[in-house]
């Protein structure tokens, strides 16, 4: 395993009291392995990615343990971990626009990079940037490499970040949300592109996302957070073809889909993460909540084979 | 062109030259400099020795400005004062730029007690009247014109600390910072790179606006006896020395004052030109 992230939980004291914002998950990714996490805003998927890159803020408080290639992050010393970052693990973020210092060109931004990290001539930092700029095809490359940020579009942008992510072959790609902030047109786009990358290189990707149908589209397995937690994680095709969790029910059905018929939006909404409801976090919610699912959490399970689920309407007889 | 200017620049160029109070400011602080650089060179006699037998001569042919009361030619004296004004303005302002910069942007990156301090003493700072901070400095350090550029530089330093400290704050939030340290940057180079580069177009233009202040100031502390000393030629001591003929010999005050008012105003000029071009949200 590349990655293995065991019993993380992520807080923060606030005024208003802790906010567990991550809370007991656990998972693990594959080499060149795709993990989509589909989520609502605040269910701690962004808080996830972060943790595993070391990128939160002081203030939050890490238990559990993540180890990546054989390391343990959670303990790993700063300066230790600015050397895996950027090279070994890298980052996409979702607003191309304010991700790219204003007063870089692209060509120094990208060049950067690679002598940060691999030192060597400016000369091959170059010709590399020139060539993943190709890989990701921006039309110019050359043109681009003299550009400032602001003379690019958005989705440009996004490409030249993708570029810099992929550039010195990294281990571990997380994408937090990198089509969110483009326009449809453009998301196809860059959704299709990643695709194209993810067979060209040797990297596993971690994608996150609020839209299932961009999980469907470029995972190998789905995660799915409720509040903090994975709720139920499984292979693309057995999260679309059997979604065993009522919140994944619930999410599917929500998808506005082409041939029409109604959209049910899941009642209520997420829940405050200073102080989740009782037992499951989804029961307030849930059509099928009973007694036992508001008093006792239940435990993430395997039902099927790599199925995992976390509900008691589901683990006791397999179906519910 | 020699050099190869990408669009943007060359945008903000023209709009540079375009605006009025950049042409005006900027052509009268460029003869302000090139007057105290070439003072030896253009002025006609020695601003120091006077012969007293031409003391306190109105203006006439052989002293276009006149003579002070020691018999030196005064317009001599105005072009050597441009120089003073010169090195005291643009060091003290240097100076504390460089030490203001560093003291708010490290403030504003590290946070913490330590922003908390720097605040507290930037406030209380802030809180003397301009003057009476740099008059407080050079009646502990002295007269002088070393002593009048530290004291003009301790009083324009927490304003830039304050500056700074705002402009990086709002640029520590940029995603790029984050960005930065998810490619592995180390800290030092955060702030270096990404932080201050990016906070810096306020401090050039408050830069601007405060030489205008500090050869004021400079100006005000001579004038009072505690700044430059004489025989160097300094417009505050000149009108300083006037004023016992403030009737009956108008010119010997009249003419560095009109060098230091519009000196100043060109300053000013520029610095809110500068202020409209490098900050367009703020234009009306």
């Amino acid at each position: 395993m590349l990655l293995e992230v065991h019993d993380l939980r992520v807080s923060y004291h606030t005024d208003e009291g802790t906010v567990k914002a991550v809370d007991s998950v656990t998972l693990s990714l594959g080499r060149r392995e795709t993990l989509a996490i589909v989520g609502e805003s605040g269910s701690g998927k962004s808080t996830l990615a972060l943790s595993i890159i070391g990128l939160l803020p002081k203030t939050a408080r890490v238990d559990g343990s993540i180890r990546f290639l054989n390391k343990e992050l959670t303990s790993l010393r700063e300066e230790e971990f600015r050397r895996l970052r950027g090279d070994r693990i890298t980052i996409v973020f979702q607003e191309p626009m304010t991700a790219l210092n204003p007063v870089f060109t692209i060509g120094k931004f990208m060049r950067d990079i690679y002598l940060t990290h691999r030192g060597g001539t400016e000369k091959d930092a170059l010709s590399l940037a020139r060539e993943w700029l190709g890989k990701v095809k921006v039309p110019g490359p050359e043109k681009v490499l003299s550009s400032y940020p602001h003379e690019l579009s958005g989705g440009m942008r996004q490409r030249v970040l993708i570029a810099s992510s992929l550039m010195l072959e990294p281990d571990l790609v997380i994408m937090d949300e990198p089509t969110s902030a483009l326009d449809v047109s453009v998301q196809a786009q860059i959704l299709r592109l990643i695709a194209e990358l993810k067979s060209q290189v040797e990297a596993s990707f971690i994608f996150i996302t609020h839209n299932l149908g961009v999980a469907a589209a470029v995972g190998d397995r789905v995660a799915v957070m409720y509040a903090g937690k994975i709720v139920e994680m499984a292979s693309k095709e057995e999260i679309f073809s059997n979604p065993m969790h009522p919140y994944t029910q619930g999410l599917l059905r929500a998808v506005p889909k082409v041939s029409g018929g109604e959209v049910e939006p899941i009642p209520g909404s997420v829940p405050s993460l200073v102080n989740p409801p009782s037992g499951c976090r989804f029961h307030p919610r849930c059509p099928l909540a009973d007694e036992r699912c508001a008093e006792e959490e239940p435990a993430l399970m395997e039902v099927g084979s790599g199925h995992w689920v976390a509900c008691h309407r589901v683990s006791g007889s397999g179906r519910w | 062109m020699l050099v190869e200017l990408d669009p943007s620049t060359k945008k903000t160029l023209r709009k540079a030259l375009r605006n009025r109070n950049i042409r005006v400011g900027g052509i009268i602080v460029a003869t302000f400099v090139l007057m105290g650089l070439l003072a030896p060179f253009i002025a006609p006699y020695d601003p120091t020795k006077g012969n007293l037998r031409d003391s306190l001569l109105p203006p006439c042919s052989k002293y276009p400005f006149g003579t002070d009361f020691a018999g030196r030619d005064i317009l001599s004296r105005v072009i050597w004062g441009a120089r003073t004004s010169l090195i005291v303005s643009t060091v003290s302002v240097f100076i504390a730029v460089i030490a203001g910069v560093l003291v708010g942007g490290l403030s504003a990156y590290v946070g913490g007690w330590i922003d908390e301090v720097v605040t507290r003493i930037v406030d209380v700072m802030l809180s003397f009247p301009d003057i009476l901070l740099a008059l407080f400095v050079a009646a502990i350090v002295g007269p002088g014109l070393e002593n009048v550029i530290v004291a003009v530089a301790l009083y324009n330093f927490p304003q830039f600390v304050r500056i700074m400290r705002g402009s990086a704050l709002q640029a520590k939030e940029m995603e790029f910072v984050e960005a930065a340290r998810a490619i592995g940057e180390s800290n030092a180079s955060i702030f270096a790179r990404y932080l201050l580069p990016n906070s810096l177009a306020p401090i050039v233009v408050h830069a601007t606006l405060r030489t205008a202040a500090s050869i004021l100031t400079a100006a005000g502390l001579s004038f009072l006896g505690l700044g430059v000393q004489p025989p160097i030629p300094e417009w505050g001591q000149m009108m300083s020395d006037a004023r016992t003929y403030l009737v009956t010999a108008p010119h010997v005050w009249i003419f560095p004052g009109i060098a230091l008012f519009i000196t100043v105003l060109g300053f000013n000029l520029l610095g809110d030109g500068l202020n409209d071009v490098l900050n367009p949200k703020m234009e009306v």
